[in-house]
């Protein structure tokens, strides 16, 4: 053979394969790859929680792998992420809350072991405990809260939760440090006062003081190097591939101690077939939020169970109100009755889920019972209410006109690439053609239409399909307060005086006992209005795999019990792991 | 040669600096603003603006523009708006993910791809050819998202699930949870054994053309007055075939390696996806989403980069195995 | 023994159109350490007799008659094995083609294509290939051999090529070199140096040599015996001096008498009226006939047998294939077709 070419086309081959070689993991874990910073805090994490006593027996040790489809975007960031899933991570694994919610979604202590509440509900006081570290060995103390506060109100920060805030008086007057472990902030009185002390997590004042607000989300401390203080700390994280933490030692045994699991990942695998089939082959212990579809292949795999839980989260058409066809709260009235809802949660989530009514989720204590069969399937009322509006088919086309001729004619945008949102659009064009109304879905990628739909100048929209995360505290002012009406979320453009005066009476109103009337009154006005067709609340599931025991959902969040998490010595899977990587 | 690669890179660069304005312009003016996207939707009106003005997005487009030309002159990509991390750092982890990918993909794709157009010329016209033709027509058709799940539905549920193969290869990731803890030559292993079906899937649509340019040009090759000449040296065929056919084979199948480079990358999307391989692919499609714009430049930059770099290996190979081209 | 004989070879291709006889009962030998030389004009089968003397031809589509017999140095190579045929080539049998700018590989250097032959026969190192390959490179006069070794065909001059090739040939001392026009695509001062090379190099060795060619006087120079073939058939053979002086055959006539008288240059031959037939359908009777000046009534109708001519004077070798002649040589059992 030719003496020259046979070593190069070698080369070529060898190429990717020395490549595989060059890119193992040496067995030293190096920083080298980190920014400065944080190759100085993953150090001091190594040093602090190197010298505690790790527990090895019984429950502890072993890897859970949890697997979602998407990353976890803004990180352990706390000031400026806005992802859900994020959210979690940071009050629930790596970091803290003043306060937590049991299982009756009550409060309870956690970083703060008490607060009081002036007579005037105008003043809060957290006790901390003295006995939290960050995981590099700092004391968590009311500074890291003080700290946290001012970041997290100052605009410059871009807190994504601003609406936290609506009734705490902002700024440095707001907050006062009393000692170490004691904060008090100031407050108008409200019914979910502490809300935000569940859901915000408290940030390592002695790391990040000194970074300005506006350079936070730049920071590399929530993606690269997160020091927490709550019962995991962080080990690694990958792009677009994974996030590693490991027990966190130190964590107080009054809050449960240190948890169970030795180390947790969060891999990103984002097709969902393929995060089926890493349930499917034990390559991830739990599986988020799979697709309604996929459940019963979980359910009737031996080794797996599916867990399903009410969730927060529900679907809505928002209408615009300010359109002629929309403007008239019989015709959106109309839309409700002549659209099946319950069997879009049929279909659609195949019965894992319930019809929506209002924002408030079943779970909630304000929860209107009554308005669960307010607005029924019935095509019948639907023509009613159109014709009484004065719709009425006059060219004889099967769709309605008014008066002038103007068609009832609506389109109706969701986020291209969302089959679940397609799939309701459709339904609606299909069924409220029967009752005279003609919808057209129309498919927008999806900046643009966020974009679209928040331009609080144009509103150039009929109405949209979309699916909305509410906290523990609803409040609907954003949405359906006339103050916010050219507001970005004023979508519907409602303006109605009763709907405004429960709104603000319902921010004031602290005792749940005087609100639930106010909630009732508020729920069916809404009912009335309909500035959305409600859709559904729909039910979370996660694919479990057995060996993974102690886990339990709700609405609280998926990665609420971790610390209680644990695998059976026997079923641990790979090297035996210890809780610390090499 | 040095000089000739020099003039290559500099002619490039205009090239590149073109497809860098090009997606800049596109993507700005794209509708859709990514402060509110990342924003979250409690944020207050005055919080969003100063978001814009810390992304920068309050000035107007030519403004923009010209900062961002400066910041690039200086090796400086911003940071991505998305992730908050600098578009460097999420570059540097993501980059060597796909170029192992493609790479192998790449080598496996020509490695099978010559292989099986050398046998079907070799066998011309016989059964042997025809259903080479056939499947190489097959992966070149059907969707390479669909393979790709099957290869995942084959190779790591049913193998291992229902017909408990001693072999079966992981469905996505680059390594496994436990990697760390390996031994070198464990690790290697376990970074091969993921890297089988994505590479697999990427490499089985491009093979298939391979295979049909190789063949082509196979069977022109063999009737060349030289083969006929290597037989009357006595040669056994197969050294014909390897030592005097393949390599005039290949002149024209390197050329195919610069044009498949696009097509390669564009797989990676894909591929990337599916697998869950953490790559530029799927990064910069989720960029364009998210409107990350420094992402999506730097991550066009890239692709501009690599495809010249491609050409540019192309052209190398091509003087490599055409000595006409080296001397003319 | 005689070096090669061949006998009756019919080398037929199966084309679309029908059956193609390229070669069609073709028989000569050459004897060792003769030169003989294979005429006729273009397309009437005499490459395709070349290559099947090297088992070359490509089959399918083309296929040497199962009757038809090869013999060198009494083997006989019809029906061989590929494998024991291999043996034979390029080391009992060198061919040079007749277009040097193709038939060297082009992506491989000069010195690899010689010594992969002299290793593969020889059986020699690597360092003793490329010594010998040097050697032989000397040999063929081109200059610089041990720079030219390293180089590329098309860094060569045609000429330079075709000494490449003849290099190649001889490598391997092979007993018969087969020569398809070698220098029909060269210049003309070239051609006959290369020619005065060849020739050199065959007495040399006292290597037999079937110089394909259609120039007759390269044959007058360089042969001791030609073959003149029409239409896949021989037509006529003899003696250089005998054929050359007296020619019998029309055809052989109408070929040399194209050829210019010494001094006033050459010239393409071929000033017999009309073209080669198609190989597809040969004409009846005398294939030459339609073309003929002299043909008439029978020479349409049967295809003549080969005749001797003149006595034992012309060493009993001189054979013509034309009606013109009155004495047959053999009986005509076949009249043209096949078996
Ligand atoms: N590979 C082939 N396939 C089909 N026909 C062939 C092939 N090679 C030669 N022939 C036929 O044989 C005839 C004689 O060709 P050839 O021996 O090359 O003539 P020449 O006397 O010019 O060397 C040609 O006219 C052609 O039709
Ligand atoms: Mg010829």
């Amino acid at each position: 053979m030719s003496n020259d070419s046979r070593p190069k086309t070698f080369l070529i081959v060898l190429i990717p394969l020395l490549s595989l070689i060059g890119c193992g993991d040496g067995g030293e874990r190096t920083f080298a790859a980190l920014p400065a910073f944080c190759q100085e805090v993953m150090r001091d994490m190594d040093r602090f929680l190197g010298s505690f006593e790790d527990p090895a027996d019984g429950r502890y040790g072993g890897t859970a792998v949890v697997g979602g489809i998407g990353e976890i975007p803004g990180g352990m960031n706390s000031l400026v992420s806005a992802d859900h899933g994020a959210a979690q991570h940071q009050i629930f694994v790596n970091q803290m809350t003043l306060i937590r919610f049991d299982e009756a979604y009550d409060p309870e202590p956690y970083l703060a072991r008490a607060w009081d509440v002036n007579e005037e509900e105008t003043e809060v006081t957290f006790h901390l405990r003295d006995d939290v570290f960050w995981h590099d060995g700092h004391k968590t103390t009311a500074y890291d809260v003080e700290f946290t506060y001012r970041r997290a109100t100052d605009p410059e920060t871009g807190f994504p939760n601003a609406a936290f805030w609506a009734h705490y008086v902002p700024g440095p007057d707001g907050i006062e440090v009393v000692d170490s472990f004691t904060v008090k902030l100031e407050m108008r009185p409200h019914a979910e006062a502490l809300d935000p002390w569940r859901a915000l997590a408290i940030m390592p004042r002695h790391l990040l003081e000194d970074v300005p607000p506006g350079e936070l989300r730049q920071h590399p401390f929530g993606e690269r190097c997160s020091v927490g203080n709550g019962p995991f700390r962080f080990v690694e994280h990958r792009s677009d591939e994974s996030w590693a933490f490991e027990r966190n030692p130190a964590f107080p045994e009054e809050l449960g101690g240190p948890p169970f699991l030795g180390r947790y990942v969060y891999r990103v695998v984002p097709e969902p077939s393929t995060l089926l089939t890493d349930l499917l082959t034990e390559s991830v212990d739990l599986y988020l939020q799979p697709t309604a579809d996929q459940f019963p292949r979980i359910e009737d795999a031996e080794h797996l169970r599916l867990l399903t839980f009410p969730f927060r989260d529900y679907v809505f058409a928002a209408w615009n109100s300010r359109r002629r066809q929309l403007e008239d709260p019989r015709v959106r009235r109309a839309i409700a009755h002549g659209v099946n809802r319950a069997q879009i949660v049929e279909a659609i989530l195949g019965g894992s889920g319930s019809v929506a009514n209002t924002g408030v989720p079943p779970f909630h204590w304000a929860y209107d019972e009554e308005a669960v069969d307010a607005l029924p399937y019935d095509p019948e009322r639907a023509r009613e209410l159109l014709e009484e509006a004065g719709w009425v088919d006059r060219d004889g086309d099967g769709i309605r006109e008014d008066a002038d001729g103007v068609r009832m004619e609506l389109s109706v945008r969701y986020n291209t690439g969302n089959q679940e949102r397609q799939e309701i659009a459709e339904i609606m064009q299909s069924q409220l053609r029967r009752v005279g109304i003609e919808v057209r879905p129309r498919a927008m990628e999806w900046a643009t239409l966020v974009s679209e739909i928040t331009d609080a100048e144009r509103r150039d929209f009929d109405g949209f399909i979309l699916a909305w995360v509410t906290e523990f505290k609803v409040d609907d002012t954003d949405l359906f307060h006339s103050s916010n009406s050219s507001a970005p979320y004023g979508w519907a453009g409602l303006e109605d005086e009763e709907v405004d005066r429960l709104l603000e009476q319902l921010q004031v109103t602290v005792d749940r006992e005087d609100a639930l009337p106010l909630w009732e009154a508020y729920q069916q006005r809404i009912l009335e209005l309909q500035p959305f067709t409600y859709i559904y609340f729909r039910e979370r599931g996660a694919g479990l795999n057995e060996r993974l025991r102690d886990v339990h959902m709700d609405a609280r969040g998926e990665w609420v019990t971790i610390s209680q998490w644990w695998i059976p010595e026997e079923e641990r899977t790979g090297r035996p792991l210890v809780a610390r990587s090499p | 040669m040095i000089g000739y690669v020099l003039r290559r890179v500099g002619g490039a660069v205009p090239l590149v600096l073109g497809v860098a304005t090009i997606v800049f312009f596109v993507m700005n003016l794209a509708p859709g603003d990514p402060s509110s996207l990342y924003a979250g939707p409690g944020v207050s009106p005055q919080a969003l603006e100063e978001v814009r003005q810390n992304m920068g997005l309050d000035a107007p487009v030519h403004v923009r523009y010209i900062r961002w030309m400066g910041a690039m002159a200086q090796g400086d990509f911003g940071h991505s708006l998305a992730r908050g991390q600098p578009v460097r750092d999420v570059i540097r982890d993501l980059l060597p993910n796909t170029l192992l990918l493609s790479g192998t993909a790449l080598a496996l794709a020509f490695l099978a791809g010559i292989l099986i157009g050398v046998l079907q010329a070799v066998r011309h016209n016989t059964w042997i050819d025809s259903s080479l033709s056939g499947a190489s027509l097959f992966f070149y058709s059907i969707p390479s998202f669909w393979l790709a799940l099957m290869l995942i539905l084959v190779f790591s549920l049913y193998a291992r699930n229902v017909w408990g193969w001693p072999v079966h290869f992981p469905a996505s990731g680059m390594t496994s949870v436990d990697h760390a803890w390996m031994t070198p030559w464990e690790q290697v292993k376990d970074r091969a054994m993921h890297l089988v079906l994505p590479a697999t899937s990427l490499a089985l649509v491009l093979a298939g053309g391979i295979a049909r340019y190789t063949r082509t040009s196979m069977l022109e090759v063999i009737h060349q007055d030289y083969i006929r000449t290597a037989r009357a040296k006595g040669l056994p065929e197969w050294r014909v075939i390897a030592g005097h056919a393949l390599r005039n084979a290949l002149i024209p199948v390197v050329t195919v390696f610069g044009l498949y480079l696009p097509l390669l990358f564009s797989g990676t999307v894909f591929v990337e996806t599916v697998f869950a391989w953490p790559g530029m692919g799927k990064l910069v499609v989720d960029a364009i989403g998210q409107r990350d714009y420094p992402v999506v430049m730097a991550g066009a930059l890239v692709f501009a980069v690599m495809v010249v770099v491609g050409n540019l290996i192309a052209d190398v190979l091509y003087s490599v195995v055409d000595p006409r081209i080296r001397h003319g | 023994m005689t070096l090669l004989e061949v006998q009756d070879l019919r080398t037929w291709f199966a084309k679309e159109e029908g059956e193609v006889r390229a070669v069609d009962g073709v028989s000569f030998h050459v004897g060792e350490g003769e030169a003989v030389g294979l005429v006729g004009e273009s397309g009437c089968g005499k490459t395709v007799t070349a290559l099947s003397i090297a088992g070359l031809v490509p089959d399918p589509p083309g296929h040497i008659h199962g009757s038809s017999s090869i013999r060198l140095r009494g083997t006989e190579l019809v029906g061989l094995p590929e494998r024991r045929l291999r043996r034979f080539r390029g080391k009992e049998v060198a061919m040079v083609f007749q277009d040097p700018m193709s038939s060297l590989n082009p992506v491989r250097t000069v010195g690899s294509q010689i010594s992969e032959v002299v290793r593969l026969h020889g059986r020699l190192g690597a360092r003793e290939a490329k010594r010998r390959t040097v050697q032989l490179l000397r040999e063929v006069e081109i200059p610089d051999p041990d720079t030219r070794y390293r180089e590329y065909p098309h860094q060569l001059s045609g000429g330079m090529r075709q000494r490449v090739m003849i290099a190649m040939a001889l490598s391997c001392e092979p007993s018969l070199l087969v020569a398809d026009e070698p220098t029909t695509a060269l210049d003309v001062t070239i051609q006959a140096q290369l020619l005065e090379l060849l020739s050199g190099l065959r007495r040399e060795r006292k290597m037999g040599l079937l110089l394909i060619t259609h120039d007759l006087a390269v044959v007058a120079e360089l042969c001791d015996r030609v073959v003149v073939m029409y239409a896949g058939k021989v037509v006529e053979t003899g003696r250089v001096k005998d054929v050359f002086s007296q020619p019998a055959h029309p055809y052989t006539r109408g070929l040399l008498g194209s050829l210019p008288r010494i001094g006033s240059g050459r010239r393409r031959l071929a000033p017999i009226v009309g073209g080669v037939p198609d190989p597809a359908g040969w004409p009846s009777g005398c294939r030459f006939h339609p073309r003929c000046p002299h043909a008439w009534g029978r020479c349409s109708a049967e295809l003549p047998s080969l005749r001797r001519r003149g006595g034992r004077a012309h060493g009993e070798e001189w054979t013509v294939r034309c009606w013109l002649e009155e004495e047959p040589l053999e009986p005509t059992p076949d009249v043209g077709k096949g078996p």
